[in-house]
């Protein structure tokens, strides 16, 4: 049986270490509810970080054309040089 | 993300290092949102989230002749936002924090591998989490290597190897880098959760 502490390392480098090791890792948090808290930390932390990452479509679409203009419409960058 | 196998076939390199325009085009196309979006996770506002991926294609297209398709286009724009994002944010020396990183989390631990101090219950977290700008300002805390790591992670879904070619880093360094962004983060948020409801008492 793996130790919280061998837990916590292992999510938090996400190191599988085959699937012995995986499943040791899955049975550990199974019977472990701070282990299990912990992992739910680092999910909700993965949510957090793709909606701080969520940029809104109409930013994203003026600046692809920001883009396309400054590289001249492969004529080379508008402020660079070829 | 446009998969690994789109814009990989063996004339790709050719056609970038002329510059073909219908295809720098559709790589515009494919990946500037997820460029910003990176910048954006990497803690960059809106503005400069919006410089630095301009910054980004206009080195992807200076160097283009110099593209030798060893890598991926995918990484290589990866890795010349690396380096730009570097550059803007001058790498604050990270050796002490990373120290204390470990000896955090050592501390929630006895001699045997228990938990000392166990985390809080998730749902808190969550809570905690959802505080208004605390996710941007734990990121603070993080290097410009951690940052890179945990985005390319958990927002861009890169597998760990292209990581390390994106970061020129092993894939120990890798495991590092994503320990010691978790647990900083993680203990940034449970810290401000532990004011948080110390303040209510």
């Amino acid at each position: 049986m793996i130790t919280c502490r061998e837990t916590v390392e292992r999510i938090s480098r996400d190191d599988g270490n085959g699937v012995w090791g995986w499943f040791s890792l899955r049975l550990h948090l199974l019977m472990c509810r701070h282990c299990s808290a912990f992992e739910r930390h680092l999910r909700a932390l993965g949510k957090g970080i793709r909606r701080l990452s969520a940029g809104d479509e109409e930013s994203i679409r003026k600046l692809e054309q920001e883009v396309l203009e400054r590289l001249g419409g492969g004529n080379g960058p508008s402020s660079g040089t070829r | 993300m446009p998969r690994r196998k789109d814009f990989a076939g063996t004339d790709i390199a050719g056609k970038i290092q002329g510059r073909d325009a219908a295809l720098i085009e559709a790589l515009v196309r494919a990946y500037t949102r997820h460029l910003f979006n990176a910048c954006l996770g990497m803690g960059f506002d809106p503005h400069a989230a919006s410089e630095l991926a301009q910054d980004v294609w206009i080195t992807f297209y200076e160097k283009a002749p110099a593209f030798e398709g060893r890598s991926h286009v995918r990484t290589w724009l990866f890795g010349i936002l690396h380096h730009k994002a570097q550059e803007r944010r001058r790498q604050r020396n990270h050796l002490d924090l990373d120290e204390m990183t470990e000896r955090q989390v050592d501390e929630r631990f006895d001699g045997a591998g228990s938990w000392r101090a166990p985390p809080v219950g998730p749902e808190q977290f969550v809570l905690a989490l959802e505080t208004e700008k605390l996710l941007e300002r734990c990121l603070g805390n993080l290097s410009e290597n951690q940052r890179m790591a945990f985005v390319l992670k958990e927002v861009e879904d890169f597998g760990s190897q292209e990581i390390c070619n994106v970061l020129g880093v092993t894939l120990t360094n890798l495991g590092a880098l994503l320990f010691r962004a978790r647990n900083r983060l993680r203990e940034c948020i449970e810290s401000a959760h532990g004011e948080r409801s110390g303040r209510k008492k």
